[in-house]
């Protein structure tokens, strides 16, 4: 009997974790904090941070190409899920790195629950500074949606000088945006499964209302992207993936 | 790796012993409970197939971390933590967060060029080639240049010339240090003159003659940005008078050419930048022209030489909009008319007004391409106040209307096609290729 009782428990075990195929969230107390993790804490100060990786399918891959207007061509991406101290989303912010002529540049683009930019921060800048638009452009991304108004001579002023850094950071906000649109069509699609599917008795061992087999408790739900919710202001709600025909390259 | 899916399971075999030599009743209550749970009782494989898979996952779930982690590690491999003071333009986040220490850039623009004159040959021109090479040798350490090629060859007329080589000092953002072959900090085009910077397919001639560019000197001095001003503060090595002429101060540009060095000058730049896509501002130059040129044992002249200008510029959406007003004037002009024979003015002054507006992004078209007509106005006269005795050569004073449409497929290609008329002077076609990279 007490071989039939640990069998049954470790096969619940088993199921628990292949069931459990969220994206991963990393307990990080135990390491020092990476660069990337530094500059967050420094544009957020005060805040949690919560570190996710998420796996992208090809057809989200493609999905976010014809949001973004370009090829993406990212597996994965890792949302870093910021909170206030109350527990209240503040923001996503994901890092990107990309050629801005022959070197890269790295930015911080913090997304706002509505799925508008927070803020484009510039981590690492490898061209020379006369490229570096000044602090002030980079102000006009703020509250900006994914739609045809994020782009250059649009909603976005080009810059003297800086055409190629103008021209990378705002394929740069355009990526990301659709990135977080896509996580968060993901995360509605799943909960309206969750929603449709009756409500049955919860299997022992299943990782979200039992305590695992170890006594450790169960992880909270993988939070990921806030849901897609119209933007306010004067911003336009997000568009359907822009037609592209005859443009040239 | 394989979790011993080929050896047989100890406990299994052992279970199987025991019941074989198990007393009935024994063999009875075993047979109870495998009727209960027969899938694991009687089935050892499948539980030897669940270990084996609760360690694969486990197992896959720790190198999909590690994988994660080492994309992250690497996207992000330029993000260096730093420690110290506020970089230039970064906002605060990146305030302790510096870039990689070395790195090589290279970039570079051209310029090929057809001009139908209205009388005089028409031309075909690879107008120019330029390289730019950058090295960082540290965050605050930058050197900056560009070798330019002219006009197809050497062989044909054309030239090879370093057009800037300077190193640079990042102090603080309000104050740096620059010293080498520089570029003067005046005007529009001088500093600023890559094809998709400016709308026509030629320079302005109030930027060609009167600002000379591309008009660059050896020289060092400071350069920063504070509450909203940036600004720049050179000494140079002057310009050469004795090639002045009535078309302008042109010819007086040195370029590091083995240059006279008897006389400097001092140049500066004052320029509003804190409003969004305006530019706006001032600069100066002044310096001695004469260079010691002797006729016999006197000096010809000092010939102080003055450059000043204001400028705009404004972006805005679809809108592109600039301006710039330049006047010269070089102190005994006279004295030097009378030694040389020249006719060269007190005073030469320019201005021009040049705007167009992507209509593409104005018709809300959703595309990467700008369509972008453009007008020019432009007053140039290098002969406005002559010395006393001295007649203006007329030819010199001119009025240009350009007009044309300027194509950019991609950011870093444009294509411009436009009309020149000319008061006084050829009208000229052009059409014009260029490109950055």
């Amino acid at each position: 009997m007490k071989v039939v009782m640990s069998s049954a428990r470790r096969i619940g075990a088993a199921l628990c974790l292949l069931v459990a195929g969220a994206p991963a969230v990393q307990d990080r107390d135990d390491r020092e904090p990476t660069a990337a993790e530094q500059a967050i804490a420094r544009a957020f100060p005060g805040c949690k941070v919560e570190r996710t990786t998420a796996w992208l399918t090809d057809a989200e891959r493609r999905r976010a190409g014809e949001l973004a207007g370009a090829e993406f061509d990212a597996s994965v991406v890792f949302p870093y899920v910021v909170r206030d101290k109350d527990g209240a989303l503040r923001a996503t912010a994901y890092f990107d790195t990309h050629r801005v002529r022959t070197l890269h540049e790295v930015l911080l683009v913090a997304v706002k629950p509505d799925g508008t930019v927070e803020r484009i921060e510039v981590l690492a800048f490898l061209e020379p500074k006369d490229y570096l638009p000044r602090a002030a452009w980079y102000r006009q991304f703020q509250g900006r949606a994914l739609g045809p108004d994020l782009e250059l001579r649009r909603g976005i002023d080009g810059v003297s000088g800086a055409t190629l850094t103008a021209r990378a950071t705002t394929d740069c906000a355009r990526r990301v945006l659709a990135v977080h649109r896509v996580l968060a069509e993901r995360a509605e699609k799943e909960g309206a499964k969750e929603r449709a599917t009756p409500e049955a008795p919860a299997p022992e061992g299943k990782a979200e209302t039992k305590a695992k087999p170890d006594g450790t408790p169960p992880p909270p739900a993988a939070e990921g992207p806030a849901p897609r919710v119209p933007p306010k202001g004067g911003a336009r709600p997000p568009e359907e993936p822009r037609a592209r025909s005859g443009d040239l390259r | 790796m394989r979790f011993g899916r080929n050896k047989l399971n100890p406990t299994s075999v052992g279970a199987r012993s025991r019941s074989r030599s198990a007393s009935t009743p024994v063999r009875g209550l075993v047979a109870l409970v495998a009727a209960a749970a027969p899938a694991t009782a009687q089935d050892p494989s499948l539980e030897q197939r669940v270990q084996q898979l609760e360690q694969q996952n486990a197992e896959l779930q720790r190198r999909l971390g590690a994988v994660a982690e080492e994309i992250e590690g690497f996207r992000l491999r330029d993000i260096v933590p730093g420690v110290g003071e506020s970089r230039f333009g970064l906002g605060p986040a990146a305030s302790k967060v510096y870039a990689k220490e070395q790195g090589l850039s290279i970039g570079g623009y051209g310029e090929v060029l057809f001009t139908q004159n209205s009388g005089a040959t028409d031309v075909l021109d690879a107008q120019r080639l330029i390289t730019y090479f950058g090295y960082k040798f540290s965050d605050r350490w930058v050197f900056n240049s560009e070798i330019e090629f002219e006009h197809g060859s050497t062989g044909g007329g054309g030239t090879v010339a370093i057009e800037f080589a300077y190193v640079d000092y990042l102090w603080r953002e309000e104050l740096a240090f620059r010293a080498g072959f520089l570029l003067m900090p005046m005007g529009l085009v001088n500093e600023l003159h890559e094809p998709i910077s400016f709308l026509p397919a030629s320079r302005p001639q109030t930027e060609t003659r009167i600002i000379p560019s591309t008009w660059r000197e050896i020289g060092a001095g400071i350069f920063g940005e504070a509450g909203g001003f940036a600004y720049k503060l050179f000494g140079v090595g002057g310009l050469d008078g004795e090639d002045f002429s009535d078309a302008g101060i042109r010819g007086g540009r040195q370029s590091g050419a083995r240059a006279q060095a008897d006389d400097f000058a001092a140049v500066a730049r004052l320029d509003w930048v804190g409003t969004d896509g305006l530019l706006l501002g001032a600069s100066a130059y002044h310096g001695d022209a004469g260079q010691d040129h002797l006729d016999g044992a006197v000096r010809i002249t000092d010939m102080s030489t003055t450059v000043v200008d204001v400028h705009a510029e404004y972006r805005t959406g679809p809108w592109v909009l600039r301006g710039l007003y330049a006047t010269a004037v070089v102190e005994d002009a006279g004295t030097f008319n009378t030694r040389t024979g020249a006719n060269l003015a007190r005073r030469m002054q320019g201005w021009y007004v040049e705007g167009g507006v992507d209509v593409l992004a104005l018709a809300g078209r959703e595309t990467r391409q700008a369509l972008t007509p453009f007008v020019r106005y432009e007053q140039v006269d290098t002969q406005a106040w002559m010395p006393g005795g001295f007649a203006p050569v007329r030819a010199r004073d001119n009025e240009i209307l350009t007009v044309g449409l300027n194509w950019k497929p991609i950011e870093q290609i444009v294509f411009k096609f436009d009309y020149e008329r000319w008061i006084r002077g050829d009208d000229r076609a052009n059409v014009l290729m260029g490109f950055v990279f």
